[in-house]
């Protein structure tokens, strides 16, 4: 069996010299199988007199799998040649690429590939646009490739692209059958495709001429080999059959693909020849696969985070079932791990999906989106965010218009969120993404409340939402003269969020440097004065940010500011006879706000013998190492150890060290005091922990 | 509720762990392997080896060729092709794609052939996303077999046992129990395919005489391949709750021509234990009678489910979460069943937010309802978890499974609860 593939130009005639040469072949007694790749689905027309035939593509849509029969998609045309259509989406939606791959997966499944065929002709949509077009030319398919063109530069371009995507293939075998030109009656169009083909090392197979005996036999529902046998356009059908049955039997005859570069191919549209340098190798863009370039999370779950939080907002996820189910699954358990409240809300309450299938991946997604939005107006939804996955993006759902058109039918807010998965970036690019729309929900205030402050929640660790204000933090907050006016992201409703603009003053929850940049720009947008400091985490912390309430306000808070040095001190004087005199070593990631540690450490009585940055935290490697910053390894860790000799290590890196020596996964403690005084009561026990637990033995 | 379902494809994932020494890799972007790596560790068990570079990042499981949006754009298969590179020496390498990267149209046999990697390699073509986890979980292994396995002649005495898949909690428990009781009849496991069955037994379950399911919805994809290959495949009854356990023992045993007398008396052992803690106190006996409960299930466990605590408890179903993804057989099973016990009207295409006084689902949702007080206790039998961290076993399924279910049925409605 051999497998000849036809590749061109969309309208440059491939379904007409795949269904002649398919004739052809048939006529010298091969047994053919002829695949239309085109969502047109119009290659097998003439060998079916002019009848067209379920596409495959159709069928597997309207066709329960239970009652599919390969034999239902297969018709038999004339000389005997068995014909099949993929079909594809109307023009605008879906993914046809992804119609070629399920069209072939169900053939191959079904085992058409393995009947005892001759030639398999599969004839494939215009240019290669992507992989699926690209599948035909694989060579797990096609044995040989020919590349149909007129004179057009287009065409010849088209012709280029196809060689261009070979090479991306090419194994060493070579598989280009040739040129065929099939003439549109241009000046000397000959010599432009002559040059083309010699400049990229390919003979030309066949001569197509114009000829009204095409339109002729078109209208009869024939190929013009059958209508017109002996003709001029027929024998020049004629010769590349007996080419493909010459390539066939000594497949050296085939060439490899020798594509040209731009400057090639503007030669070759100014009819000059080209040169050795215009000749492309394999070369592909690719992204790089170092550690610092990799993405570990994606904007969708960016965009999630900071949505799912807001009672009132009704968040529809525009893509597979397990997209919504993994970005909120792991939001969500964590947030019930940690809750100790009994009317905890989960976030699914406030998600649904579209559930795209593969079939939606071909069709596109836009009835299941305007379903579920329909869905979500009858119960009683007002504000939707329609945040969508990476399928959505790739099969190029219209989002904007969708949620445009849909509001005005329901008469609702309906915001999309086009992040298309990975397409914008990572998480925070997904938070900044959604933050603008978030916060047009907000109420103009003109007159601020100096006695109101707005917590900026934190917008890095996702589980954090939750956990960061204990009955510690708003008291350490009303010491400073204030009252919690909204704090956003975390948990919150509409009505709260449209208050945000009141609060004279505006704190963050936590002071990483991307943290900053993202709470500064919610701040603009909400005109308050937002605080130098962050909410604390350490004493030291403590007494710099109620200076600066200080200063901000004109409040005395000398007694708050004693009350917690006291306690302070009393509290940590136990904790400080474990710890005094040890030493240790710090493996610390770079974004890591460390003040409050080596303050407390200082206060411990504990000495820093080597500290280290580690950049081996899988969500800050890429961050940190973008910056030129080394990335750390464990090895780096072990040599410290054996240098230093350390009481112990403290690092937040994820992975567990199990080296000779305590190690204690350090994380970051609630702000304000008591998050610190649990953290410190944590750090003393450790030295008094076995240096190896009994399991590890 | 969970709105959505834990999907084909995750659980194309977990059929690809499920073999004890395979190896997965995820072809996509890094925010899809996050959930499912993490998922892996707690399903079935291997010991951590730190792996650092590029597709690890410090974990061994389930590497990925973390794509971006340029990769999207212009195809990304030798990524794939490095990552191969560094696999070092397993016995068996499953390639899975996501969503989004399925739709690219990688030439994947193309970047296997080119990679260093010279050992068995399966490639997953069409992704399962949005289709049930008991599809995802059975087209997995039933490629995964159809590309390794080969006809084999028959041992005598030796089966296959699939359909246990190791997303159901428990499951070791569930496979020892199983063991046990094909043991007492005489028969040899072969393969315990999605159950932790290693690579060589794999190849070697074509030679089994006969397969037998567990939970059918997770192997009729498994069982047409390996009919194909000549190994018939026995669906018997699921063994859930004593009874449904017997059964199942009952239709090996006539199925092998073996004695189920050993394995049935295990189990009376077990079930008669049962019943004398339940007879042991005043008012053990009528404890449960006319008690209600919920389901949010979306395997069709549900069904032998709702027949046992109406057998077994005299307990009532207030409401069951219709799944889309059942057969149209199990349903009109199910609202049959319903039916001839008065409560047609408990099925429901959402979970109610009506009082019960037992939720069954998945930890997540069993959690959020037991803590806002929508039922007394909730009791986790799907993914995902809140108890993650298996020290204890939880099987589901078998006499070990109706224990644990007894306990959590009655330690939740009758006593103290701390909250």
């Amino acid at each position: 069996m051999f497998h000849i593939a036809f590749y061109g130009k969309g309208g440059i005639g491939k379904s007409t010299v795949s269904a002649n040469v398919s004739y052809q072949l048939s006529e010298k007694g091969k047994r053919i199988l002829q695949i239309g790749c085109d969502p047109k689905h119009d290659s097998t027309r003439l060998l079916l007199e002019g009848k067209s035939q379920t596409t495959v593509l159709d069928y597997l849509r309207d066709t329960p799998k239970e009652h599919r029969n390969i034999n239902d998609v297969v018709m038999n045309g004339a000389g005997n040649i068995q014909c099949i259509e993929a079909g594809g989406p109307e023009p605008g939606v879906g993914c046809a690429g992804r119609g070629i791959l399920t069209m072939f997966d169900f053939l191959k499944s079904n085992g058409i590939m393995d009947r005892d065929y001759d030639y398999h002709i599969y004839d494939v949509l215009g240019d290669v646009v992507c992989g699926g077009f690209a599948v035909p030319m694989r060579k797990d398919y096609a044995d040989a490739v020919y590349i149909v063109t007129s004179g057009e530069f287009m065409s010849l371009y088209a012709a280029n692209n196809i060689l261009k995507g070979m090479l991306n293939f090419d194994d060493g075998t070579p598989r280009v059958g040739g040129i065929i030109l099939n003439c549109r009656g241009l000046q000397d169009e000959y010599r432009y495709v002559e040059n083309f083909a010699k400049s990229v090392g390919l003979p030309i197979i066949s001569v197509i001429p114009r000829d009204h005996r095409f339109r002729e036999s078109e209208a009869m529902g024939r190929t013009v080999s059958q209508a017109f046998p002996g003709s001029e356009p027929a024998e020049a059908m004629a010769k590349i059959a007996e080419d493909i049955l010459s390539k066939s039997a000594d497949s050296s005859k085939l060439y490899h693909p020798h594509p040209l570069d731009d400057a090639g191919m503007d030669l070759v549209a100014k009819g000059l020849d080209v040169t050795e340098a215009n000749k492309l190798d394999y070369k592909r863009i690719r992204s790089p696969t170092t550690e610092p370039s990799a993405i570990h999370t994606c904007a969708f779950c960016g965009a999630l985070a900071m949505l799912s939080r807001i009672e009132g907002v009704h968040i529809i996820v525009h893509g597979p079932t397990c997209c919504a189910y993994e970005m909120v699954s792991f939001v969500d358990m964590r947030n019930l791990n940690r809750s100790h409240r009994d009317d905890m809300r989960s976030v699914w309450d406030s998600v649904s999906c579209t559930n795209l299938t593969d079939s939606n991946s071909i069709y596109g997604g836009r009835k299941e989106l305007e379903r579920l939005i329909r869905e979500r107006a009858e119960k009683g939804d007002e504000h939707i965010f329609v945040v969508s996955a990476c399928v959505a993006g790739i099969i190029g759902d219209d989002i904007d218009a969708i949620c445009t058109s849909m509001s005005k039918e329901c008469g609702i807010h309906i915001v999309p969120v086009k992040v298309d998965g990975i397409a914008q970036g990572d998480l925070s690019a997904g938070r900044e993404y959604v933050l603008e729309s978030i916060l047009e929900m907000t109420e103009p205030c003109s007159e601020k409340d100096d006695r109101l402050i707005n917590v900026i929640g934190d917008f890095r660790a996702l589980d954090e939402f939750h956990s960061f204000m204990d009955d510690s933090v708003v008291d350490l907050i009303r010491s400073a003269g204030f009252e919690i006016n909204a704090i956003y992201p975390g948990w919150t409703d509409i009505e709260t969020l449209k208050r945000l603009p009141r609060a004279k003053y505006s704190v963050l929850s936590n002071g990483s440097k991307r943290f900053r940049e993202l709470g500064s720009r919610l701040n603009d947008m909400i005109g308050s004065t937002l605080m130098k400091n962050p909410l604390p985490r350490g004493m030291a912390a403590i007494e710099k940010w109620l200076s600066e309430v200080e200063s901000l306000t004109g409040r005395d808070l000398s007694e708050a500011k004693e009350r917690y040095a006291s306690e302070y001190r009393e509290r940590l004087a136990p904790i400080r006879e474990r710890t005094v005199g040890k030493k240790v070593v710090l493996v610390l990631s770079p974004a890591s706000d460390r003040e409050w540690f080596t303050d407390l450490l200082d206060d411990l009585g504990i000495e820093v013998v080597y500290s280290m940055e580690d950049t081996y935290r899988i969500s800050l490697v890429g961050y940190d190492a973008a910056q030129g910053k080394k990335v750390h390894h464990r090895s780096d860790t072990s040599e410290a150890v054996e240098k230093y000799h350390p009481d112990a290590i403290l690092t937040d890196s994820f992975s567990d060290l199990n080296l000779k020596v305590l190690g204690r996964y350090i994380g970051t403690p609630n702000p304000g005091f008591e998050g610190l005084m649990d953290y410190a009561e944590q750090l003393g026990y450790m030295f008094d922990s076995p240096l190896t637990e009994e399991w590890r033995e | 509720m969970i709105p959505v379902n834990y999907d084909g494809f995750m659980a194309s994932i977990q059929a690809s762990e499920s073999i004890a020494d395979g190896f997965t890799v995820l072809h996509g972007p890094g925010a899809c392997r996050a959930m499912n790596s993490t998922m892996a560790e707690h399903l079935i068990r291997r010991d951590y080896v730190p792996r650092e570079g590029p597709f690890y990042y410090g974990n061994c499981r389930v590497p990925c060729t973390y794509l971006d949006t340029n990769d999207y754009i212009n195809g990304s298969e030798y990524k794939l092709t490095e990552l191969l590179a560094t696999v070092g020496d397993v016995k068996l390498v499953t390639v899975i794609q996501t969503p989004g990267t399925s739709l690219i149209g990688d030439d994947l046999t193309g970047a296997l052939a080119r990679s260093d990697y010279k050992g068995p390699k399966v490639v997953q073509r069409v992704c399962q996303m949005s289709m049930p986890a008991s599809a995802g979980y059975d087209v997995t292994l039933s490629e995964i077999i159809r590309a390794v396995c080969a006809r084999r002649e028959k041992v005598k005495g030796t089966v296959n046992v699939m359909g246990l898949p190791i997303l159901m909690n428990g499951w070791e428990e569930t496979k020892r129990e199983l063991t046990g009781y094909l043991e007492s009849m005489g028969l040899r496991v072969t393969a315990w395919i999605g159950a932790g069955c290693t690579y060589d037994e794999l190849l070697r379950c074509p030679s089994a005489e006969f397969n037998i399911s567990v939970l059918p919805e997770f192997c009729r994809h498994t069982a047409e391949t390996l009919e194909s290959l000549g190994v018939p495949t026995l669906f018997a009854p699921v063994p859930f709750g004593f009874r449904g356990t017997d059964d199942w023992i009952r239709a090996v045993a006539e199925r092998a021509g073996a004695s189920p007398d050993t394995a049935l008396e295990c189990t009376a052992e077990r079930r008669v234990r049962s019943t004398r803690i339940m007879m042991s106190f005043t008012h053990g006996a009528s404890l449960t009678r006319g008690k209600t409960y919920s389901v949010s299930l979306d395997s069709e466990i549900v069904l032998p489910l709702v027949k046992w605590m109406h057998s077994y408890l005299s307990m009532f179903p207030r409401c069951i979460r219709r799944c889309g993804w059942w057969s149209p057989e199990f349903t009109e099973e199910l609202e049959s069943f319903l039916d001839s016990i008065h409560c047609g009207n408990a099925l429901s295409d959402e979970l109610t937010d009506e009082r019960c006084d037992l939720l069954f689902s998945d930890g997540m949702t069993a959690g959020i309802y037991e803590k806002s007080g929508r039922c007394r206790a909730g009791i986790e039998m799907q993914l995902p978890y809140l108890k993650r961290y298996g020290f204890v076993e939880r099987p589901i399924l078998g006499t070990g499974g109706t224990e644990q279910v007894l306990d959590a049925v009655f330690n939740g409605l009758f006593t103290p609860r701390l909250r």
